[in-house]
């Protein structure tokens, strides 16, 4: 589904991401790991065309990002690490505004509306302004929006930051039937234990290079995933 | 592990723990630097151009009226208005003279001062600082004191800034050092002193402001601007260019008055209020 | 005597009751993990600890002082929601005045020493402001450790951290606890990070706390299963519910038998019933299940 080859992003002398390649297949739930600075989130804006790349390509279902961005951007739905909402807004017309860009029919984001909505308990906060709301309501509202036109690929950067423990594994429920329905899942994590639960592939990525990427047996073995990284951290420092 | 040593939690230790927090500060902002840069430039500028704008004419298109500009000719005219000398010497006013250095005087430092004690407050709520500040300090007093003393030292630098800014641009405009109507050196050094001392009275407002305002800095200047123009006008009055030892006595008896009475007020409000 | 002793704590912003009738024992040389949803209370409870905000009713008492002892605060640190840090200041700088501000006789030394230890020795020239999240959270860190505090209370220290300053910050709350005296109250949604570290724990729930128990009691609690994979797992699922009350499919793919006597007696039933399981393995649930089956019970 979303196909990497060869990523190169350089911040003047700086290669934030080096000759990257990954393929995330149909039915995957692909963890995305590294240590703060890495290029993770370079790596993940650069699939979701926010970010112009300087070698290599990305595809999203065979279309290249470069040739038809809004081609591929129909198909992905993507989290951002820090939710930016239009805090005049409120839920409601927040997420209607989002189903308009996606062209969701009335009946369709009407169900997801209210079915994410009691999931997340946050239906009664809808008609509020998102100014009001904490951080983590902040949180479960931009996961919202990112599911209201059932996407095929989910692209996350740390969704799990400012969840409470019942949305997180809410969330992450969710996350698996997406790929249980034919979808793929691609996220950044620093939250090592979950990753470890829930993931089938994972790739390690340090400063900007790709140090591993495989099924989560092959990659961690008999080992905590934690230890595995760190390991492998210490060796390539 | 090397145990680290904590001074034992008395009142006058407590008291120079926050100072030495609130030193450490001041000397560090960028905001103290310019308001003392401002004091000491205001004057120097004020001067040169009111002497060069010295009798220029202006008239009113609507109603005819002509306005003279009168520059200042001693060099005190910044500190404070001189005794009726200028009379006596036969310079009358013309209709609609603009003593411009009355409304622009070295009392300027008393509004310049509340901006000060306003952001420095209210930074420590904004940042947060007040988490780390207040958890490990439950008594408030030390807070409200350290306070008012930088803001009054403060309010003090830019009262003597203005005062060195009003001599040099004095100087290079030319203007008369002469002390006309019986004025003396003391009267001057007393009003200077006896400013220093009323600065404690509009430093206290301020402080009692800005913390009932404590992270709405905006709150606290138009409050405390607001509530200091009022006594603004005072100023000059208890403040004269004329000061003796009596005004010196007044500006320090009222200044410890305010202090002690709204610094009592301001460590309830801080007790009752959230620090978060 | 406990580091922490809180009875019928309340606190009410107008007409919203934030916490009400909320106990809380925190012993000596425990890592005390503070759990609850978002709105829960959990927030609150630390800031009027910390003496932050007022208190509504009800007793706080931090090693048998009254919460108001200056002789007990001066020996606290606290990290709650954002670090407070000036943000035009340098770390070193914002080190600095809480060194001055706790009166430290050394404060440069004792500086170097947190810097060393949250390993941000590179960044204290920086801006507080032009660091990232993770660097902001050390520092936040950082500036709770100064003075060697005896009690530290934390809200989400965690967040923002990556794997290596996750591990260094579980490094650093085990050897602070290590001397038997000093504690650490600390709230994170990330249970499984929390589970490494905490000796005891505490759930609140609508401002009131639901259980307090001992990681070992949390432990016994915690329910026993046995987790397994087979070639035909609906079958398998189909089976198992004839003859096992629980009966659940994880998010790692492995169905759970849970409360259940010996593994090779599922097997040999799944065996009669034409099936072979692949692989088995006996395990317990963690924290995180444990609170959601504890939060779905209250429901």
């Amino acid at each position: 589904m979303i196909d990497i080859r060869n990523l190169t992003k350089t911040y003047g002398d700086k290669k934030a991401v080096d000759d990257l390649t990954l393929h995330i297949e149909k039915g995957e739930m692909y963890a995305f790991i590294g240590h703060n600075g890495a290029g993770k989130t370079t790596t993940i804006k650069s699939i979701c065309g926010l970010l112009d790349f300087d070698g290599g390509e990305i595809f999203v279902d065979g279309v290249s990002i470069k040739d038809d961005p809004i081609a591929c951007k129909r198909k992905i739905a993507y989290l951002p690490d820090n939710p930016d909402l239009y805090d005049f807004m409120s839920g409601i017309k927040y997420l209607n505004f989002i189903a308009n860009v996606f062209g969701v029919s009335r009946e369709d984001r009407f169900a997801r509306i209210k079915k994410y909505g009691d999931m997340f308990e946050i239906t009664k906060d809808l008609a509020e302004p998102i100014s009001s709301y904490s951080h983590g309501m902040k949180q479960k509202l931009a996961i919202i929006s990112a599911l209201i036109h059932d996407p095929k690929v989910l692209i996350m950067d740390e969704p799990f930051v400012g969840l409470d423990p019942k949305a997180t594994f809410l969330l992450k429920e969710e996350m698996k039937q997406i790929c249980e329905g034919g979808g793929a899942i691609f996220f950044s994590t620093h939250v090592l234990d979950v990753a470890e639960k829930i993931c089938n592939k994972i790739a390690i990525i340090k400063d900007g290079k790709l140090i591993r990427s495989g099924s989560m047996e092959e990659i961690k073995g008999d080992e905590s995933l934690e230890s595995v990284f760190l390991e492998l951290e210490d060796i390539n420092a | 592990m090397e145990k680290v040593e904590k001074n034992k939690k008395s009142f006058s230790n407590r008291l120079k723990s926050m100072l030495r927090v609130d030193f450490y500060r001041m000397l560090r902002s960028r905001l103290f630097y310019i308001i003392i840069a401002c004091a000491l430039l205001v004057p120097i500028i004020m001067t040169v151009m009111l002497t060069m704008m010295d009798g220029q004419e202006s008239v009113n298109q609507q109603t005819g009226e002509i306005t003279i500009l009168e520059g200042p000719d001693y060099v005190w005219e910044s500190i404070g208005s001189l005794p009726s000398d200028k009379q006596a010497d036969g310079e009358e006013a013309a209709m609609g003279n603009m003593d411009v250095m009355a409304l622009c005087n070295i009392n300027m430092a008393f509004m310049g001062v509340a901006v000060f004690v306003c952001l420095f407050i209210s930074d420590d709520f904004r940042s947060g600082y007040s988490k780390n500040l207040f958890t490990v300090r439950s008594k408030r007093t030390e807070y409200v004191i350290s306070k008012t003393l930088m803001g009054f030292i403060c309010g003090a630098l830019m009262l003597l800034a203005y005062f060195v800014g009003a001599m040099l641009g004095g100087a290079i405009s030319g203007l008369s050092f002469e002390l006309t109507g019986g004025l003396t050196l003391m009267n001057i050094v007393m009003c200077i002193i006896a400013k220093i001392f009323l600065m404690l009275v509009f430093v206290s407002i301020f402080v009692i402001i800005s913390i009932g305002a404590r992270s709405k800095a905006w709150l606290s200047i138009c409050g405390s601007l607001g509530g200091g123009m009022l006594l603004f006008m005072m100023v000059s009055m208890i403040t004269p260019l004329g000061s003796t030892i009596a005004n010196v006595g007044l500006c320090l008896a009222g200044g410890l008055i305010f202090a002690v009475g709204l610094g009592a007020i301001s460590r309830v409000v801080l007790r009752k209020a959230n620090m978060i | 005597m406990n580091a922490v002793e809180i009875r019928n704590l309340s606190k009410n912003f107008g007409a919203k009751q934030a916490v009400c009738g909320l106990d809380m024992t925190v012993p000596m040389g425990a890592i005390y993990g503070f759990i609850g949803e978002n709105g829960s209370g959990k927030s609150t409870t630390e800031k009027m600890i910390c003496g932050l905000i007022p208190t509504s009713g009800g007793s706080i008492a931090l090693y048998g002082k009254d919460y108001r002892d200056e002789n007990v605060r001066k020996d606290m640190g606290v990290l709650i929601e954002a670090p407070g840090c000036f943000p035009n200041l340098t770390v070193w700088d914002n080190m600095m005045l809480q060194a001055r501000n706790l009166n430290i006789e050394e404060p440069e030394k004792e500086v170097i020493k947190i810097l060393k230890k949250v390993r941000m020795e590179g960044a204290a020239g920086n801006k507080y402001k032009n660091c990232s999240l993770g660097m902001k959270q050390r520092v936040g860190i950082a500036m709770a450790l100064i003075g060697e505090p005896t009690l530290l209370v934390l809200d989400e220290p965690l967040n923002g951290l990556d794997a290596d300053g996750m591990r260094i910050m579980r490094e650093v709350f085990t050897d602070i606890v290590s001397d038997g005296r000093r504690s650490i109250v600390v709230s994170s949604h990330l249970l499984g990070e929390l589970q490494k570290v905490a000796t005891h724990y505490g759930i609140i729930r609508h401002g009131k706390m639901i259980r307090e128990m001992t990681a070992s009691e949390l432990d016994q609690s915690c329910r026993t299963f046995v987790a397994l994979q087979t070639e035909d797992m609906d079958r398998a699922k189909y089976v198992l519910k004839g003859r096992y009350s629980r009966i659940e499919e994880d998010e790692a793919g492995y169905i759970r038998v849970y409360d259940t006597e010996l593994p090779e007696n599922i097997v040999e039933y799944l065996y009669e019933n034409g099936l072979y399981v692949t692989e088995i393995k006996t395990d317990k649930i963690g924290l995180e299940e444990y609170y959601i089956d504890l939060m779905k019970e209250g429901k």
